[in-house]
């Protein structure tokens, strides 16, 4: 295990003698395992060289020796386009401990040596910290000789952390998308409410169009504000489209009303109709801003068979169904049921013959507050919204108003 | 701007409104007020003039860093670890950590001499601050903790009573804020000017604001407002400093009595302004220990969690927040225990203290206007090209009174 802290500031000379500089830093691969590529010398001159780890005398014991030595015909070179630094960008950093689940900042960086140099993981640990100081050796016999403790340093594995800091903007870190793709939509959302929103930006990017919709609905709403002010428009259209209706409509309603009317202008006639309508009712109440149109509604002649059917095509899109609505010929709420009623059913009942005739709704008026009094009396955990013809407008759910309330107890 | 949006504006202020307030009220820490009481008594209004320089350059330098804090989302302890490393990072730590220390310290002996001048047992006194300091920030969260602060910058109106009572020359008063007059340029002079820079803009003032700001979790939309109140802030608590000074002008200058300690402001105004204003000068001075104490020690357990990387937020829970909070008690408690033992001159250790802010403040305005000027941090919120003009001038006028200080200190000037 060699540490990082242990190469920095190592004396560097060719093979005859002549001095270079010191070790300042070194640079990997980002597609793939994390292979060093090259040493960063700082001259006399404070101005960085860069030599590619070839050219490492084969004479010596490469980087762990005291002075470390390069073959007098090495070339110089420059920072490649997938490579990174493992000073600059990794140490002293934030990064997303993926197991522990939260953001901690690197102490030292591990590396190995199979004839390849490569980064192993992070120091994380305070044992990191006194490394740079020289203490780490002075602490561990301290402790170990009289009490017979290991003081173990705290160290991640390179594969289960993920930077936070993406500097070379044009790099795709492959790697890294997998391990994106283990972390749970709400917990990636809660590390990047906390970078800045370049990076936030980035790092959605990244992610494929399900997980990316998934993580930006769990944003907080200062996030995804900022988030789509500075996307492009095309990305911008794509992900409102994909996102659900009311979650699309409450970040069109946080943007700028240029960026709002741009987004919607490319949007498809379809999806523009779905959202405008949507926008409307949203100006009129907290349930209109709350509603979505992603409800199912059956007629009250339908057969169960008929309405497994229905919802086998009809609601695929839909982030959660519990309750199916009846309507009659004018479209009126004549009744509901719930997934568990219909299954227990024989496949040729009539639904009118279950479904339960008093049904528990809301209008656009409504307070809200009520609302949510009349999914706790009744214990379900969504209302249809009707108007005064006792019309389905569209359902609202209690997680919707669940952030109001909580927000009020806090 | 109809009607509606000025409310609008006005609530969203509302909701910003604390840490840059806080953070000046804490100028007004014992501390402070002893300075300011102390100035008043020896110079008159003509200190004035200097009281007014110094809130602009307390603006300028805070601006700065809420700036920052809310661009960046960065505390200021985070920033220079990533930026200049661990070296760097505890070097500044330890000294931010040892001046923070000497004026918990002179906070808690301003709160003994005044325990003792109201004839109660230090002790105790000493004690209970301890107790109510450490429950106030363990269970309080970030909301409630910041709207204590806010209602007991109320108890500052203590030095308006007292200002009154004492019956100042309101024309001559006011008018040496821009006009000084009788200024002798003495030695003493310069050194209570810089006395009153040095009480003002101090580093942890300028770590606790940044912090402050960004456990208060704002976004970056409100940032014009963040600035205002900036603004407000510092001339809220020179308004204040205001009246500490006209008090003691009016009195104990005007009458030519001389004052030892600015703890004994209270006790020496009482036979010009009345038992009240005697009274209120000392409740006043009370409530000012107890912001400075809770206000520096936070900072040091702020700058702890963001230089080394562990959590640290008035709203953690104990699970969390166990080594922040526990680093706030532990300099409570070492500054309590090292006033109560007679044998340590604290003298001495508000001089050292002293020298500390000097020599940190340069480093400090170094890294803060590195930090504003680089657009790679700050995108387009960077330092405007007249802003930068002010804002190195006002630093170079700071570095070279906290050089003085520091110096002059460890020279024993």
């Amino acid at each position: 295990m060699i540490y990082f802290s242990e190469l920095k500031g190592k004396k560097i000379y060719t093979d005859n003698g002549s001095y270079i500089g010191v070790l300042d830093d070194l640079t990997f691969v980002v597609n793939g395992t994390p292979k060093i590529t090259k040493i960063v010398i700082k001259d006399s001159r404070r101005k960085f060289i860069f030599i590619s780890i070839d050219y490492l005398s084969p004479k010596t014991n490469g980087l762990q020796q005291e002075t470390i030595f390069i073959s007098d015909k090495h070339q110089t070179s420059v920072i490649g386009e997938n490579e990174m630094f493992v000073a600059r960008n990794i140490l002293d950093k934030q990064i997303i401990d993926l197991v522990g689940h939260k953001v901690v900042r690197v102490n030292d960086v591990t590396l190995q040596d199979k004839g390849e140099l490569y980064i192993t993981g992070v120091d994380i640990g305070f044992l990191g910290i006194l490394r740079w100081l020289g203490l780490a050796n002075l602490l561990s016999k301290a402790v170990h000789t009289p009490f017979n403790i290991h003081v173990v340093p705290k160290l991640l594995s390179w594969a289960d952390i993920q930077p936070l800091e993406l500097s070379q903007g044009k790099v795709v870190l492959k790697k890294e998308e997998k391990k994106l793709k283990k972390v749970r939509p709400e917990d990636l959302a809660d590390y990047l409410e906390i970078t800045n929103i370049t990076n936030t930006h980035k790092i959605i990017k990244m992610l494929d169009d399900e997980q990316a919709i998934k993580v930006i609905s769990n944003l907080n709403s200062n996030t995804q504000k900022a988030l789509f002010q500075i996307t492009k428009i095309e990305r911008a259209s794509k992900w409102i489209s994909l996102l659900q209706p009311d979650d699309a409509v409450d970040i069109l309603l946080l943007v700028s009303r240029r960026k709002r009317e741009d987004i919607i202008s490319t949007l498809s006639d379809v999806k523009r109709l779905e959202l405008m309508h949507l926008i409307e009712l949203s100006k009129i109440s907290s349930i209109g801003r709350a509603l979505t149109t992603k409800y199912l509604a059956v007629s009250s002649n339908d057969t169960v068979s008929e309405i497994i059917n229905k919802i086998k095509k009809d609601t695929q899109d839909f982030p959660v169904l519990n309750y199916i609505y009846v309507t009659n010929e004018n479209k009126q709420l004549v009744g509901v049921f719930n997934l568990h009623e219909l299954l227990l059913q024989k496949d040729d009942v009539l639904v009118y013959k279950f479904m339960m005739q008093n049904v528990i709704s809301v209008h656009l008026k409504t307070p809200q507050h009520i609302a949510v009094k009349k999914m706790l009396k009744y214990r379900i955990d969504a209302l249809p919204v009707i108007d005064k013809s006792k019309r389905i407008i569209g359902t609202i759910v209690i997680d919707d108003l669940s952030q109001n309330i909580l927000e009020k107890y806090e | 701007m109809n009607f509606g949006s000025f409310r609008r504006r006005l609530f969203i202020f509302l909701a910003v409104f604390g840490p840059a307030t806080i953070t000046a009220m804490a100028d007004d820490d014992a501390a402070g007020v002893a300075t300011y009481s102390l100035a008043g008594a020896k110079f008159g209004y003509s200190i004035l003039f200097v009281l007014l320089i110094v809130t602009f350059l307390l603006a300028v330098t805070q601006e700065m860093g809420v700036r920052i804090a809310t661009v960046t989302g960065k505390g200021l302890g985070d920033l220079i670890r990533e930026r200049y490393g661990i070296r760097i990072s505890l070097v500044v730590f330890i000294g931010l950590m040892l001046a923070n220390l000497g004026t918990i310290i002179a906070n808690f002996s301003a709160l003994k001499a005044t325990a003792m001048m109201f004839s109660l047992p230090a002790v105790p006194v000493i004690f209970g601050m301890v107790v109510i300091s450490f429950l106030f920030v363990f269970k309080g969260s970030y909301k409630t903790n910041q709207n204590i602060f806010l209602l007991s910058t109320l108890f500052y109106i203590a030095y308006i009573i007292s200002a009154f009572k004492a019956r100042p020359d309101w024309g001559l008063a006011l008018t040496s804020l821009v006009y000084p007059r009788g200024i002798e340029l003495s030695k003493e002079f310069i050194f209570g000017s810089i006395a009153v820079l040095g009480t003002t803009i101090t580093p942890w003032g300028q770590f606790f604001v940044h912090s402050f700001v960004i456990d208060k979790k704002l976004g970056i939309e409100k940032l014009p407002y963040v600035q205002f109140e900036t603004y407000f802030g510092a001339f809220l608590t020179d308004i204040f400093s205001f009246f500490m000074i006209v008090a003691t002008a009016a009195t104990l200058y005007v009458n030519k009595i001389p004052l030892l300690s600015g703890e004994q402001a209270a006790l020496a105004i009482k036979p010009f302004a009345g038992e009240l204003a005697g009274t209120l000068f000392a409740v006043g001075l009370f409530n000012a220990a107890f912001m400075g104490i809770v206000i520096v020690s936070l900072t040091t357990a702020y700058a702890f969690a963001e230089f080394f990387g562990i959590e640290g937020s008035l709203d953690s829970n104990f699970e969390n927040g166990r080594t922040f909070y526990f680093l706030f008690l532990l300099q409570l408690i070492i500054a309590a225990t090292i006033v109560l033992f007679p044998f340590v001159s604290l003298f001495k250790i508000v001089f050292y203290t002293q020298a500390l802010n000097g020599i940190l403040l340069p480093i400090i305005f170094y890294f803060l206007l590195n930090i504003t000027n680089n657009p790679n941090l700050m995108g387009k919120y960077v330092n405007g090209k007249f802003y930068n003009y002010f804002a190195i001038i006002s630093s170079v006028i700071i570095i070279c009174a906290a050089l003085f200080t520091g110096i002059s200190a460890i020279l024993g000037l």
